[in-house]
């Protein structure tokens, strides 16, 4: 893995590991409501400041981490799962389920994400879950794509052929011959799509459309203060500067894998 | 264009289903909870909300075969001259948005392309990825602050002239550069690597015509086509960004459609996106066959 790659995981570690720990961290309550100290500024009391309700910004940044990266890898395996099986059979079978399939797939991927997205938690009562649904109704999409491609070339390989002409069933031929080497491909896609799983938690958290409050999330945190923006810009700062930077790392750490997989791929 | 009709009829049969299925009903929140039971009938009546799913949904494409899309349950307007009244404030943020991304986007990748292994390469690659990893809703609020709070050049919010303009289509145009960038640096670094520019420089000829003819010529068909499928991205950011910034357009629009379960509204947005997307689709189509006459638009391989 490129030094890059490298400082994203590290930063990617450091995260995951304050938002898990927080609860044993010295750290005020993240939901304490303190009428004393409404709106204050960044002090040396409260590092980030503290938002209008008087809780400690630092404090729900920390333990924000852990639902929002939670919903991201908990949908990003649901993606993978549901792409992964889709791809396969679609590629392998081909025909009418993988004409049907790729149009859903092609309607999906083209058509703007965020307004499924908002169709979706509107029919669903808001919470934890609908995010993670909604996250993976768009997010199987693109794993189908590539694995059933992947799957297209596989199935014309000799081994194939061979483990067909020796009487291997289709069941055999998908998940012992054909389903382990698409293994890599998905675990690269889940890095690449992680990033994007965060803002898309964060940017539906943000509508209202997201986990509800008074639970501690980065995208909720930003939609609270918004009123408070012009007055008191380090309520919006901090916890948006949280999700860039873990956004950020997963798409570097994405990035590198995939130069690494390509490189795995031609040598 | 064809593809056109059952497109919209599936969408709009989705659009319909989703919201019927809504949890609550829409008559309590349109009165409040305290009104007369005989209140709540008339209304439901005059909506057509005790009628049945079917019956419903053949009134609304009824309706929209006249190019009617239906009246607001809150306003009572009608959704189509309120579209049409807001519809070119978005068309205008858009554009201004492909103002700042275009060439943002095809110069960086150039650069990104042409300094490979470099130090230019590495901080544009950096910018691009922030471009994405950086949430719009974000971005939009930091502008603000800093232009409009601390640098005191635009208005934070509001619908108007280019001042108001400036903010909003930057931010939105954010995530399409970065796109952008990325695309044309992968293509040009391909493009540079063929036999016929190394064909180009031996035969002499002057490093603008290379580069005009050889390189960005072929580089075009993938840049306008992220160009124009990334106009979904405009129509997912529009939501966000007329929010923030009071922007009086359809993605506002949509929202608040969305927050005030204003079914005609959402259903009028939903049907105008899509009907859009699929325009925008079409255009990009077209424009390859002049950006290349190779391709030809009645083959189709499919």
């Amino acid at each position: 893995m490129s030094g890059t790659g490298k400082a994203a995981l590290l930063v990617l570690i450091s995260v995951l590991t304050l938002s898990v720990l927080a609860p044993l961290l010295p750290l005020p309550d993240p939901n304490r409501i303190d009428l004393d100290s409404l709106g204050k500024p960044p002090s040396a009391g409260h590092p980030f400041g503290t938002d209008n309700k008087g809780r400690d910004i630092l404090s729900r940044v920390v333990h924000g981490g852990k639902l929002s990266i939670g919903i991201a890898l908990v949908a990003a395996f649901a993606s993978a799962v549901i792409g992964f099986a889709v791809g396969l059979t679609a590629g392998y079978f081909g025909g009418r389920f993988d004409a049907v399939m790729m149009a859903l797939v092609d309607f999906v991927l083209s058509f703007p994400s965020l307004l499924i997205a908002i169709a979706i938690s509107v029919l669903l009562p808001p919470g934890m879950y609908t995010v993670m649904i909604v996250l993976a109704a768009v997010g199987w999409t693109s794993f189908a794509r590539l694995i059933r491609g992947h799957v297209l070339t596989l199935r014309e390989m000799p081994f194939v052929e061979a483990a067909r002409a020796v009487g291997c069933s289709n069941a055999r031929i998908i998940f012992l011959h054909i389903a382990p080497l698409c293994i890599p491909l998905s675990l690269v896609l889940i890095g690449i799509k992680l990033g994007g799983f965060i803002l898309t938690e964060a940017t539906l958290s943000f509508l209202g459309l997201g986990v509800q409050p008074p639970a501690p999330t980065w995208g909720a945190m930003v939609s609270a203060s918004r009123a408070y923006v012009l007055s008191s810009s380090w309520m919006v700062f901090f916890p948006g500067a949280a999700i860039s930077l873990t956004a950020f790392s997963f798409n570097m750490l994405g990035e590198s894998l995939k130069k690494k997989y390509d490189a795995m791929k031609y040598s | 264009m064809l593809l056109l009709v059952p497109l919209l009829l599936g969408i709009t049969l989705f659009a319909f289903f989703l919201l019927k299925a809504l949890p609550g009903d829409i008559v309590v929140s349109l009165v409040g909870e305290r009104a007369t039971p005989e209140t709540m009938e008339s209304i439901r009546r005059e909506i057509g909300a005790d009628k049945s799913f079917a019956y419903q949904y053949w009134g609304y494409l009824k309706l929209l075969s006249r190019g009617d899309f239906g009246s607001s349950y809150y306003t009572n307007r009608s959704v189509l001259s309120d579209i049409a009244a807001k519809f070119p404030n978005t068309m205008t943020l858009a554009f201004a948005a492909m103002l700042f991304a275009v060439p943002s986007g095809i110069i960086l990748g150039f650069i990104a392309a042409y300094s490979k292994d470099r130090f230019a390469e590495k901080c544009v690659d950096a910018l691009s990825l922030s471009g994405l990893s950086i949430p719009v809703f974000w971005s939009a609020l930091m502008v603000m602050i800093l232009f409009s709070l601390k640098l005191k050049l635009f208005p934070p919010s509001g619908t108007g002239g280019p001042a108001f303009l400036v903010m909003p289509a930057f931010v939105l145009s954010i995530p399409a550069a970065a796109t952008l960038a990325r695309i044309t640096k992968i293509t040009v670094s391909d493009i540079l690597g063929m036999p016929y520019i190394k064909t180009a420089r031996a035969k002499g000829l002057s490093p603008l015509s290379i580069q005009g003819v050889h390189v960005l010529r072929n580089a075009l068909i993938p840049i306008v086509t992220i160009i124009g499928l990334d106009f979904g991205s405009y129509l997912n950011g529009a939501v966000v960004t007329e929010t923030i910034f009071g922007w009086d357009g359809i993605g506002r629009f949509t929202m608040e459609g969305i927050i005030k379960r204003d079914y005609p509204v959402i259903m009028g947005c939903i049907i105008v996106g899509t009907v859009l997307f699929v325009l925008i689709n079409l255009i990009t189509d077209l424009l390859y066959h002049l950006l290349d006459p190779r391709i030809r638009l009645h083959v189709r391989d499919r």
